[in-house]
């Protein structure tokens, strides 16, 4: 690890004019889980880092009727995975908690930095995405909400500017009978990197079996999670059985665009989204069934 | 066995609370006054000439006390059989992680920071990878052009192969004419097998402390297996006599399974101690256990069997080449060695073996739980399979027909003594008949079984010697110098010295090694010899202290000293027990003792220290053939210590769709010789079967140009206890074929459980699905494509 400068900053409104002072020659650590991984590796190294773990007031989850779910970015994924009310209203995004790493992990690893690291196999993001969450930017001059579906640009790139920094991510309340799943492939089961990450959120309409609205979001096997959107617009408005899962499956793989690497070649890794989808798309769908 | 009272009992390990409670010192937690880190700057070419080096920007960062290179290190090579290597290289680095300076600084940091200072300009040359082409007569690099002028090892006997400039050893077996045997066999079966780089992974990294002493000797504090062998290679690297190399255990050992045993940290630790007069720590970061820390030895085996129509195996003929990377290393020993795991299961009457140790630019390779006999193992029980069902028969049935048994002849001509792994097979297929019947699970799952017969030899020769000092206040003191690497040496070695006194194992004090101190274990706890070498020569140490203490105690109870037995502490007549003296009462002081106090030494021996030395011998056999001559075999000749057996049966779930394997159960049988500690010998078979599972399904040092590119846990897949079967599922045997010579009957046993996990595997995936895997490991995407090769797609 390279040498820095080291901050605790108590409030936002400090680590803001600190981001505003260093800019990109900053970084902000709040689980370090990953980034003091890729510092000791020197694959980052910053001049100035500032650990904003202390500031407790990032640290929440609030439900409100209206504007749905707010998960403060200092949040574990622990604590998402563990929160009896996320479970009720949001158990897609719970469950997501479960497949993340280890418990260790989960203990010190948040939500705002799972985001803002934005590796492509980051657990976190697919379903957000498929949930259409927002996240919302603060910077000195103020603040923004931009859509998580805008939010990534590129492996470890997204639209967050070197001054902002990301507080809250915002998920609205699912329409009824809404239901999510999310499928993980690794190359060995346990603590481990997804090979291919795939979300699937399906609405069904309240007296019929058709698919009123669905979201398939793929991770890892794409530079930046993205929504499989022809594999979404066969499956919109149509009764759902085996045959269209099979052909929705089919088209998110081509949408998908993996590459060789150590954790799997582009070939399997594709056929991999196939499967993936095709059982996140099924089990979506069976608990509509039971969702309210 | 009747009439042991500690030995056969699973007593709780003695290492058990200073492990749970974090108070067990590793070589990482040693400190000393003064002490400076040294870190290595690592060749990233797999082959190309230093053509300059600038250490002097790294000399002047403050905190820096010493740069070395090549220039600095002894001209001298050195290695465990072939002297190819030097401390740092000299002019060529053959390998990428081949060491080429070394920094010792005030801290880590400053170390790390040197080492990005240092620069080497290169001049790159043409590189091999590949295991066969290496091998070949004319092959395009030749990675050591100075072989035959090398200087070469006794141990083992080297045979180059001229027209073979890669090749630094070939290992032969003929057993009976094997060509006629394939005239006489009803079907030959050829196959390809190949197993992959996988690393030990120990918890602990390599590590060291080095120190030159002023007076030229060297001190060393290791975590690592053997210290006599550390002691040994660093004389003959420093020209150094015995005396002036002491070399400390550093207490506990963060795990060995084989790769502690060369010398990775010392000699460059040495080097920068003798710059700087201080003392040197080097500690391997992750990193460098996979690139430069050494790992298991990828094999190429073909293997042709000829057998008749009802199975009985008339002829096998094997040529397997073993990649042995830059420098030899164990290489050379583990290509003798390696045919043995061939020899002790099967009776074959026509057999030939050639292993050859091949050089390539891949990192350099090591001794691993197994030493080469997982790797043989891997084809043979998957052959073994092959030809049942080609002949349709019953797998568990072929291998019955074909088993050794006590007092049949090998392949080497050595006669079998204690062999229990007929029963090991009946146990484990008993249990695996009860499994459900269908291959049918939910979806696209599929069930199968598959079993696996496994052996693993223990190394002769060994030399052993042992030390028991009986104390003033009854403790019994054992020095002997078996590494404690986690296998639990000290508590199986107290519980002998506690069943011969008759005590338990708490009057039992265990010395930490120390080559100035402890007294000589040839090559330390490895090839599963601690146990039947060590224990031994505690046996007789004892034996001899109490033949001491009875001489002293029958002239004070006027009692023959034949007569004499001792038991809790104190010494008595066997046919009038009132008849009787404590050992504390053998020792006595010059000054008063108040009540409570005892003794300091005995008249006029001064101390009653029990000696005794246990050496292990292999019969001679022929270089050319592998065979021990009739005459030696009928006296009782062996090949080796003994073998340890066992045989496992595994049951997978298969994903049609995916490839994954899931493990879902375990069933493992193992001939131990005898139990010294029931739930220690379980525990090897348990932490065998899960390392076995690891490198069947996972694990593999993958290699771009001879780079390591998965060289952390991120992308180094080892089993975790998730992909465990669960513990319910995982059903373990005790089997007991005594050894005639073993202590109590017993035999070593931490080597042998991981020999038949692989195999197993890959037979119960044949059974799932019907595809046929030959390479390690069996990854899921594997299974995926040969799955999908075989729908025709």
């Amino acid at each position: 690890m390279g040498p820095f400068e080291y901050f605790e900053p108590e409030t936002v409104e400090i680590t803001l004019s600190l981001l505003r002072k260093y800019s990109d020659t900053a970084k902000v650590c709040a689980g370090g889980t990953d980034l003091v991984v890729r510092m000791r590796k020197r694959a980052l190294n910053p001049q100035f880092l500032i650990c904003i773990a202390g500031i407790r007031e990032l640290d929440y989850l609030g439900f409100e009727d209206e504007r749905g779910l707010r998960i403060g970015c200092l949040t574990t994924i622990r604590t998402i995975e563990r929160s009896p009310e996320l479970k009720e209203r949001y158990p897609m995004l719970s469950e997501v908690a479960t497949r993340f790493g280890s418990i260790a992990i989960r203990n010190v690893a948040t939500i705002g930095g799972n985001l803002c690291n934005a590796l492509p196999s980051a657990d976190m993001a697919p379903m957000l995405i498929a949930l259409s969450a927002k996240a919302k930017l603060v910077s000195i001059d103020g603040e923004r909400i931009v859509p998580l579906q805008d939010f990534f640009t590129g492996p470890g790139k997204t639209v967050l500017r070197a001054d902002e920094l990301l507080v809250e991510v915002q998920v609205p309340t699912p329409p009824p009978h809404t239901s999510g799943v999310y499928q993980k492939y690794t190359t060995r089961g346990g603590e481990e990197l997804a090979v291919v990450g795939v979300a699937a959120v399906v609405t069904r309409g309240s007296r019929n079996e058709s698919c009123t609205d669905v979201r398939i979001v793929l991770g890892t096997v794409v530079p930046a999670p993205m929504r499989a959107e022809k594999a979404e617009a066969i499956l919109k408005g149509k009764i759902v059985d085996d045959e269209i899962v099979e052909k929705a499956s089919d088209i998110a793989a081509d949408e998908s665009r993996p590459r060789d690497s150590i954790r799997g070649s582009a070939d399997y890794r594709r056929e991999m989204v196939r499967v993936l989808t095709r059982d996140a798309l099924r089990q979506a769908f069976e608990r509509t069934q039971s969702a309210r | 066995m009747a009439g042991h009272s500690v030995v056969g009992k699973s007593i709780i390990r003695l290492d058990a609370l200073d492990k749970v409670t974090g108070k067990a010192k590793y070589c990482e937690d040693l400190k000393l006054p003064g002490m400076l880190y040294g870190k290595v700057l690592r060749s990233p070419y797999p082959h190309a000439h230093i053509t300059s080096i600038d250490t002097s920007r790294a000399e002047n960062i403050s905190g820096v006390r010493a740069v070395i290179t090549g220039r600095d290190v002894p001209e001298k090579r050195y290695g465990p059989s072939v002297f190819d290597q030097h401390t740092l290289a000299r002019r060529v680095v053959r390998y990428v992680g081949d060491p080429v300076a070394a920094v010792a600084a005030d801290s880590v940091e400053v170390a790390e920071r040197a080492l990005g200072l240092l620069k080497v300009e290169y001049e790159k040359l043409p590189a091999i990878f590949d295991i066969e082409e290496a091998w070949e007569k004319n092959p395009p690099v030749i990675v050591h052009r100075d072989l035959p002028k090398y200087e070469l090892g006794k141990f083992p006997p080297l045979r180059l192969v001229p027209d073979r400039p890669n090749v630094c050893h070939l290992r032969m077996l003929r057993h009976g004419d094997v060509e006629r045997g394939f005239k006489e066999a009803d079907l030959i079966v050829e196959n390809k097998f190949t197993t992959t780089r996988i690393q030990h992974c120990p918890f602990e990294p390599h590590g060291s402390i080095a120190q030159a002493e002023s007076d030229g000797s060297l001190t060393i504090w290791a975590g690592r297996q053997s210290i006599f062998l550390a002691r040994q290679y660093l004389c003959k690297l420093f020209d150094l006599l015995p005396s002036q190399v002491r070399v400390i255990a550093s207490h506990y050992i963060g795990g060995g399974f084989g790769s502690k045993v060369t010398l990775y940290t010392e000699p460059i630790g040495v080097m920068l101690s003798m710059k700087t007069g201080r003392p040197v720590k080097l500690t391997f970061s992750r990193e460098e256990m996979f690139s430069s820390g050494g790992t298991r030895i990828p094999f190429v085996i073909r293997i042709r069997d000829g057998v008749k129509k009802d199975g009985t195996l008339v002829a096998r003929d094997m040529e397997m080449l073993l990649g042995m990377g830059a420098y030899a290393g164990s290489g050379p020993l583990i290509t003798r060695n390696c045919i043995y795991g061939a020899v002790a299961t099967y009776r074959i009457p026509n057999a030939k073996i050639d292993a050859y140790a091949v050089y390539t630019n891949e990192p350099p390779v090591t001794s691993f739980r197994g030493f080469g006999s997982s790797q043989v193992l891997w084809a043979i029980e998957s052959q073994m399979d092959v030809i049942a069902e080609e002949l349709g028969l019953d797998a568990v049935e072929l291998r019955r027909k074909n088993l050794l048994e006590e007092g049949d002849t090998n392949i080497t001509g050595e006669i079998v003594h204690s062999i229990g792994i007929r029963e090991c097979l009946d146990k484990v297929a008993e249990s695996l008949e009860g499994s459900p019947k269908s291959k049918m699970e939910g979806g696209p799952w599929r069930r199968g079984k598959g079993l696996a017969l496994g052996n693993k030899y223990s190394m002769a020769p060994t030399a052993a010697v042992a030390i028991v000092k009986v104390k003033g206040d009854g403790t019994i003191e054992v020095h002997e110098s078996a590494d404690e690497i986690g296998q639990g040496c000290h508590t199986v070695l107290a519980q002998i010295a506690a069943e011969e006194f008759g005590v338990s194992v708490d009057e039992v004090k265990m010395v930490w090694g120390d080559t100035a101190f402890t007294p000589y274990f040839s090559r330390g706890s490895t090839s599963q010899r601690t146990t039947f070498n060590v224990g031994n020569a505690i046996r007789l140490a004892c034996q001899d202290a109490k033949r001491q203490i009875f001489e002293i105690a029958a002239e004070k109870v006027h009692a023959q000293i034949q007569d004499m037995d001792i038991k809790d502490g104190a010494i008595y007549v066997r046919s009038d027990p009132s008849q009787r003296i404590s050992v504390t009462e053998l020792f006595t002081s010059e000054r008063a003792l108040s009540p409570g106090e005892f003794g300091d030494y005995v008249e006029p021996s001064a101390e009653i220290l029990g000696k005794g030395v246990w050496v292990t011998r292999p019969a001679p056999s022929d270089p050319e053939t592998a065979q021990i001559p009739e005459n030696v075999a009928r006296m009782g000749g062996r090949l080796a210590g003994f073998f340890g057996y066992g045989v496992q049966g595994v049951e997978v779930l298969v994903n049609i769709e995916t490839g994954e394997v899931k493990v879902e159960k375990v069933v493992a049988a193992s001939d131990v010789g005898y139990p010294l500690n029931p739930k220690m010998c379980e525990q090897q078979i348990e932490g065998g079967v899960a390392m076995g599972i690891g490198s069947a399904l996972w694990e593999e040092v993958a290699l771009d140009k001879g780079k390591v590119v998965n060289p952390n846990f991120g992308n180094y897949k080892i089993v975790t206890s998730i992909n465990m079967p669960k513990i319910e599922n995982v059903k373990v045997f005790l089997v007991s074929a005594p050894h005639k010579e073993g202590p109590y009957g017993a035999k070593g046993t931490g080597e042998t459980q991981m020999t038949p996990t692989a195999p197993a595997v890959a037979n119960a995936i044949y059974n799932a699905v019907g595809v046929r895997i030959k390479d390690l490991p069996i990854t899921r995407e594997r299974v995926f494509r040969v799955l999908r090769e075989k729908a025709g797609g």
